[in-house]
């Protein structure tokens, strides 16, 4: 409902900064941009999709160093098994503002993406695969930082 | 600002690496000073069709580092890389797949 709603709106006050790319677009951040502000894991995951019930299983994949020497960028691989998710979120709980980043999947798109993050110190990772029936899926991952790098 | 690339096709399938030069600066959000400054969507077009949809945050790494693949490429077609940041600037090129 709130997606619907968002697109609507979308059309009419959004329209006025939004760039003709962003223009229509629906996704997790760009529909609950309150998951920005949030300062704990669950309150991001709350924010995002509206819910913290999430199975834990391998449908969401999530690749981390074991330890990372340089928490101003830890590399990251996130990827599902399912064919068919939507999105997918990256919420790292020890930071001041813990989601990290979304991806809307397209088809086409191999829903497998690298990247770098931000960790402030030692604690979960945590990647969050939304499926087609909106069922939330996670994968944990404990990262050990030698050092923080969330100053910047 | 600035965008460097590596776009390779194999088969069907193109692997993109993308690096982008920005601070991706957290400022106060992160403990620190200043006002945030980060990439909030990142979008690469395939034919009009859009292969990459990223919403990254301040705690993504500083000149953001990415790496994805799609199908239903072929050599010397054109990707369009765009992406946007918290305070509205934005960048866009265009990368020829090798």
């Amino acid at each position: 409902m709130k997606r619907r709603k968002f697109l609507g709106l979308g059309f009419t006050s959004v329209a006025a900064v939004a760039t003709l790319q962003t223009l229509g677009s629906a996704s997790i951040l760009s529909d609950h941009p309150k998951a920005y502000d949030a300062t704990s894991a669950d309150a991001a995951l709350q924010g995002a999709y509206g819910t913290t019930n999430v199975v834990k299983d391998d449908k969401a994949v999530l690749k981390l160093p074991d330890i990372a020497e340089n928490g101003a960028a830890v590399p990251v691989t996130v990827s599902t098994s399912l064919s068919n998710a939507k999105n997918m979120t990256i919420i790292i709980d020890n930071n001041p503002r813990p989601l990290a980043a979304s991806w809307e999947l397209t088809e086409g798109t191999i829903p497998k993406f690298s990247t770098r993050i931000k960790m402030r110190k030692t604690g979960n990772v945590r990647l969050i695969v939304e499926d087609a029936n909106g069922k939330l899926h996670e994968a944990v991952k404990q990262v050990k930082v030698t050092v923080g790098g969330c100053g910047g | 600002m600035g965008i460097k690339a590596i776009a390779k096709v194999k088969h069907d399938v193109a692997t993109v690496k993308l690096l982008v030069r920005h601070p991706m600066s957290s400022g106060k959000l992160g403990g620190g000073k200043g006002e945030p400054k980060f990439i909030n969507h990142l979008t690469v077009k395939h034919g009009g069709r859009v292969v990459y949809d990223m919403y990254p945050t301040s705690a993504v790494s500083k000149n953001p580092y990415i790496k994805f693949a799609f199908k239903g490429a072929k050599k010397g077609d054109v990707i369009k890389v765009w992406w946007q940041d918290n305070t509205g600037a934005s960048e866009k090129k265009d990368i020829k797949l090798k």
